[in-house]
Parts: C-alpha cells; structure tokens; sequence
C-alpha cells in the first residue's frame, strides 16, 4: 500500500518523539531495523523522517512541511537523497542487483554503491529497504559492510515484519525499532480518511478485525475477502471434521487467486496469517484470557467451537504449524502439496 | 509553453540528455527528461541522481516561456523518426503536443516540480580549465584501474587533486596503482574542499564523452559534486564518500638510477604470447630479468608452458618477479604502441614502478610465487 504522507501521522508517537529527541541530541544513529507488522505506518514513518530531515522548514525532524520542493520530490520518489528499495512483485526476494547491482556493474550501482556517494543536499541520505523480510543470505551479506561502516550524514532503515527473519550479523549492526499496532480509532478514521470505507459502522468492524494493522483493515472493508476468511476460520473450529472441506474451499480460494505463481502465494500467506490469527485466539480462549467486550467474527467462531477443550499444547502445536508454514511458503515450497499437507498436520496436531 | 525549434539542434541536445538517462530505475520520472524554454536559449536536461546534464539549446522562437518534462522514449524517438526541418512544442501543463509538418502527437507529462533539481551551478567566481583532449587522457590513463570489488567503494573512483598548474589524478585497487599528472590553468579563485574528491568510475568515463573533443573545459569541485561546463554543457556528478589511501607512500622511492627502458609495442607482443599459456586464474607471468634480456614464462600443468625472450637494455644482477599480466597489459595498452616507458623492479617482494615522461606513473604489486607454492603443498596436504 502506497503511504499517505499527506495526512497528519497516526499512532507511533513515542517512536516520533524518539526521533525527535535523537537528532536534537546529535545522536542520531545510522543504521535502523524496524519491526512490527505489515501494515502499521513502518515505511510511512521512515519516509516521514526522511522529509522531516531534508525539509528546509521543518519545525522538527519529525514534522516536515509537506511543502517545500524537498518534501515534494521526497513524495515523488525522486528526491536523489533518499531511496527506496523493495521485493518486485514477481521475486521471491529482493535480487542482488538491487543491492550491489548486476554482474556487469557490480559495485557501481544498486543501493550499496549510492550509500556511498555524498549527499546532494549536502545534509543527510536515507536509504529505506523496505520488504527486508526477503533479503535473502547472499544479499543480506552483501549489506553488512554498508551497514557496520556507513558513510557519515547517511541513515539506512531495513523494515521488516519480524527481527528474527533477520540475520543476526544484520541485527546487531543496527539500532531495532519496534512498532506496534494502530488504535482501532486510529484506524477507523485512517479507513475514512483515505475513503476506503464509506460509513463510520463498516470502519469499526474493520478496524476491529484488522488487529492494528492498516493494510488488514483496508483489506477487511471487501466483503468478498471477509466472507472467505470467515469460512476459513469455520473450517479451522471444525477441524478434523471440515478437512476436506477446508482443503477444497482453499484450493478454491487459490484458484479465483490467479494463474501467477506469485499470486497464489500471496493467497497461501492470506490463509495461513488467518490461521495464525485463529489459533493465537484459540490459544487465548484456553487460558480464558481472550478479550469478549468488542465481539469480533474470529471471538465469536472461537466462543462458539469446541476449542477450549482442547490442550493448550495441541492449540500452540497448530499456531507453531502454521507460523512454520509462512516460512516454507517464503521458501518456495510447491503450493499444491503444501495446503494439503498442511492442513493434515492441523488435523492431526488435535 | 509554445516554442518553434529546428530539429536538429533538438537531436543533438537529446542525445546529449540521453547519455545519463538510467537504462533502467526504480523511478519512473528519471526516463524522462527537462525541457524549459524562456529565451531564445533553452535548457535542456536529465538525471539519473547520481550525474546530471544540462545542455543549451539556442534557435528557439518562444512564444510562450515554459518547462516541460518530457518521456524519453517517445520524445527520442519522434525526433528520430521525423523528417521535418522544424517542431513545434506547446504544452498546456496536462500535455504537451509535439507537430512536425503535419504528423502531431500528444503525450502527457510530469509535474515539473517533482523533477529532481539540476540548476543553481554559478561557476564564474573561479574555476579549474583544462582541454577537453587532456580529460580524455587522464580517464584513458587511471579508470582501468579503479576497483570493481563490492567492499571497497570509495575505490571505486578516480581521485582528483587539484593544484595550481596541474591536476593529479590517481585510481587504485589495492593491488596496483595509476597516478596521472595533467596541466591545468586555474581563473579566478576557485574554492576546493577539505574532503577528498573521489569521482565515480561511471562519471568520469561519461565527462570525457561528453567533453573529450572540447577545446576548453571548467571544472569546479564542490563539497558533494564536481561539475564540468564547456560547448555550451553543465555536467555534474557526485562525489564518492570514503577515504583513499595515501597513494604518495604507495610510489617506491629512489629508484632513480634503475629504470630500464622497455618499448611498449614490444612488450605487448610479447606479453600477449606469455599469457596464452598463463594461469587463467592467478594470471601470473614470470620476469626473469637477466643481461641484455627479459625472459616471460609461464608453465601450468593444464595448460603448457612457455618461453618468450625479449632483448632490453638492462645491464644489472639477474632478478625474478612474477607479475600478473592481465593487470600489465591494460597499462601498456593506455599507451602509444610506439611510445618508451621506463619500469623499475627490484625483488619479488617490491612493487614494479612504470613511469613516462609525461607525468604518468603506474605501480604494480608482484605476484608471491611462495604462496603459490604454498598453497599447492596446503592443499595437496588437505587432499
């Protein structure tokens, strides 16, 4: 999703004033790692603070303007001070070339080689790695000299959902960032804000099935992807009854997904963040530690199944599958074999 | 904007713009390029965030004053495909329409606030002159030798030296060295900053491009970028951030009386005939340096072995170095064929010196043949 940097910023105030307080101490580090998940204002936050260092009247370096030609070519991507990287759609990982650049012009291009040229403006150069989730060995190595030693007046931000999907010779050399989700009221009127939903009721039950994430709710506004998350997640309660049915409900999914392999994919990681979403419930409802006082569709289908007698390792055992299974998925396991599979270990976890 | 142009000084400023334009970015608004008119002189120019251009282009009727950003592709090749002595371009901040004769064509543009900024380079308060054919010497005679290894990428430019009457220019790998000396005439008093200035490889081989056959070329050197103007053409590049290593200390030194004069045609010939059964991947040559004459040889057990002697003016005790040949040829090859150079060797252990007279020197790192020799017994031991 494209950040809307226009819109008075969200959420994440003590990560501003963290900010904040960094560079009005001169002590602004080089390298960040932010984690937190998809969809909470990482990249908004990162741009935000690459306008706010770069804008010519900005209050602080965490309120730019959003005026001035600075702040303006920041938004259009072609401010020479600040880069942004990230996965292609159709790469399982962010390629080496966009990094240290193709066999042809190793170290002359990619983001390695612009970290070392000298800001334009004379001030400071952001470089952002969005999707670091996908840096895969070679080109997380490939990053860690850039990052031990950056060139001064640079500030390198690798976001990620997870710290550890990260290398540890990538987290110790930079400074870890953790966000956490947006409000519900905060995503509410984000919802409205950027027109994703029309009425003030369809952004509630949004915002409360999207678990602070923005990307979540925006998706959640399509009934069409609710209705298929909510028979997921019946077909999860009634399991090992609803095997076959889940198995053939999601290879439905997968097919109304695309021809693309990167397409279903995406559809498998749908799937199988939902399940993580159900069982992390499950799991809660066990140890009666679920909270009931704004019923959403998941507390309502875990309430109404059979879960709780189930023991907490068996739920813990399926929630383990199932983060395991996004792994494989990012691994490039063969998406055919994979749902099956997957599902009669769910089954058979009980 | 409503101008009238002659099509071919539009050409010639494209293909000029062209030169920078990224093959490929992340950055849609980088593939396109500038157009802004207000005279009867415009500019023209494109970026690729890390050089920049601006080119004149005189001869414009301007009706209207304007700037326009324009897609490369499709304007490149309008001017290319037309026959038309004249183009008429007129924008009304949504497209902008290009006529030639009756052909018309409508293509939307780009805000031109969102184009990165390329103006404000005021070089009259002094800058460095030097003649465009001295740059193309000084790119021939050092770029070869910058680093293409991905750790070191404050070697991978060219470092300029800016002095009163010439300019040094040296670039490194950290296994050999060229260092060029060239004449320059400073006018006025230009500023040069504390930092080093280290060039991109890629900048410098576009500025001799671009600048290789002008008669007169300014070169200003500012904190973050150097800036070459000249045939009505501001260049700019940024400078790589980094420290280069003290390439004074590098040069061995009193080495005066050891030089022997070797000619450049010879030695490539005979290089060439050497390598042909060298190690391709330590590329070693052995010099055995005897009087009267140079023996290359090379012996691989896949490959076969070799013996080229090469009768030189060298009258001192027999000395052996192993040198690589790939790194010998590309120096001998920035020279004239029948030109002289002088090269000094003293063991396996110290560097070989080759230097000209005209201010150009180059320093080479001899292979080890013990760690060679070594390696061999580590791994048959391993084995």
């Amino acid at each position: 999703m494209i950040p809307e940097l226009e819109s008075a910023f969200l959420g994440h105030a003590p990560i501003l004033e963290g900010f904040r307080q960094c560079v009005a101490r001169g002590r602004l580090g080089s390298s960040y790692l932010f984690v937190g998940p998809p969809g909470v204002g990482k990249k908004t936050l990162a741009l935000r603070l690459a306008q706010g260092l770069l804008c010519t009247n900005a209050a602080s370096p965490v309120d730019p303007c959003q005026k001035c030609a600075e702040c303006q070519r920041i938004r259009a991507e072609s401010h020479p001070d600040v880069l942004v990287i990230e996965r292609p759609r159709d790469r399982a990982f962010i390629p080496l070339e966009l990094l240290v650049g193709d066999r042809d012009h190793r170290s002359t291009e990619g983001f390695c080689h612009w970290v070392s040229l000298s800001p334009q403006s004379n001030r400071y150069k952001i470089g952002i790695i969005d999707d670091a989730d996908y840096l895969n060995t070679e080109g997380a190595n490939s990053l860690l000299k850039t990052l031990e030693e950056p060139p001064s007046r640079s500030v390198l931000i690798l976001i990620a959902t997870s710290e550890q999907r990260q290398l540890p010779t990538i987290r110790s050399r930079c400074q870890i960032v953790r966000f956490g989700g947006l409000s519900e009221a905060d995503l509410q009127r984000l919802l409205l804000q950027h027109g994703h939903c029309t009425s003030g009721e369809q952004a509630q039950l949004a915002a409360a099935a999207a678990e602070g994430s923005l990307e979540m709710a925006h998706y959640a506004c399509d009934s069409d992807w609710s209705d298929m998350r909510d028979r997921t997640w019946r077909g999860l309660a009634g399991l090992p009854q609803s095997r076959w049915e889940l198995v053939e409900h999601i290879q439905q999914y997968l097919d109304a997904a695309g021809s693309e392999s990167s397409e279903k994919r995406r559809a498998v990681r749908n799937v199988l963040n939902w399940s993580v979403q159900f069982w992390r419930a499950a799991l809660r409802n066990s140890q009666q530690n679920l909270a009931t006082d704004s019923p959403s569709v998941l507390t309502e289908i875990v309430l109404s199944s059979t879960l709780r007698a189930e023991t907490p390792d068996a739920l813990s055992n399926c929630l383990e599958r199932s983060i395991d299974g996004l792994a494989q998925i990012d691994n490039n396991v063969i998406v055919a074999g994979f749902i099956d599979a997957w599902v009669d270990d769910l089954a058979l976890g009980r | 904007m409503h101008i009238l142009c002659e099509r071919d000084r539009l050409w010639t400023a494209f293909q000029a713009a062209a030169s920078v334009l990224p093959s490929r970015s992340p950055k849609p608004i980088l593939q396109h390029i500038r157009f802004e008119a207000t005279g009867p002189i415009g500019t023209m120019s494109a970026t690729d965030l890390e050089t920049g251009i601006i080119i004149d282009v005189d001869g414009l009727q301007c009706n209207v004053p304007g700037v326009v950003i324009l897609p490369a592709d499709r304007f490149g090749a309008i001017l290319r495909e037309t026959n038309e002595d004249s183009i008429e371009l007129k924008s009304d901040g949504n497209n902008v329409e290009l006529r030639a004769g009756k052909s018309r064509f409508q293509l939307p543009i780009h805000d031109p606030s969102e184009y990165p900024r390329l103006e404000g380079h005021d070089l009259d308060a002094g800058y460095f002159s030097l003649r465009g054919s001295v740059l193309r010497e000084l790119v021939r005679k050092t770029l070869f030798a910058t680093s293409q290894d991905s750790n070191r990428y404050d070697l991978g430019g060219v470092l300029l030296e800016l002095g009163h009457e010439h300019i040094n220019a040296v670039s490194t790998d950290g296994r050999r060295l060229a260092k060029l000396q060239c004449p320059c005439e400073v006018v006025g008093t230009p500023k040069v900053p504390h930092t080093m200035t280290i060039v991109p490889a890629k900048a410098m081989n576009l500025a001799q491009r671009i600048f290789g056959d002008a008669e007169d070329v300014h070169l200003v050197i500012r904190e973050n970028e150097m800036i070459l103007r000249g045939k009505g053409t501001i260049f700019f590049s940024r400078l790589l951030e980094g420290r280069f290593p003290k390439w004074e200390m590098v040069i061995p030194k009193g080495r005066e009386g050891d030089f022997i004069d070797i000619s450049v045609g010879t030695l490539l010939s005979s290089l060439r005939q050497a390598s042909i059964v060298a190690d391709q991947e330590s590329r070693g040559i052995d010099f055995d340096f005897r009087e009267g004459q140079v023996i290359l040889s090379a012996s691989t057990a896949e490959r076969g072995n070799c013996r080229v002697p090469m009768p030189i003016s060298y009258e001192g005790p027999a000395i052996d170095v192993r040198l690589d040949y790939r790194y010998l040829e590309e120096f001998l090859k920035a020279l004239e064929l029948d030109s002289i150079f002088h090269l000094s060797v003293k063991d396996q252990e110290s560097a070989a010196l080759c230097t000209t007279d005209t201010g150009y020197a180059y320093v080479l790192m001899p292979l080890s043949r013990a760690s060679v020799a070594e390696s061999v017994n580590t791994a048959a031991v391993d084995g």
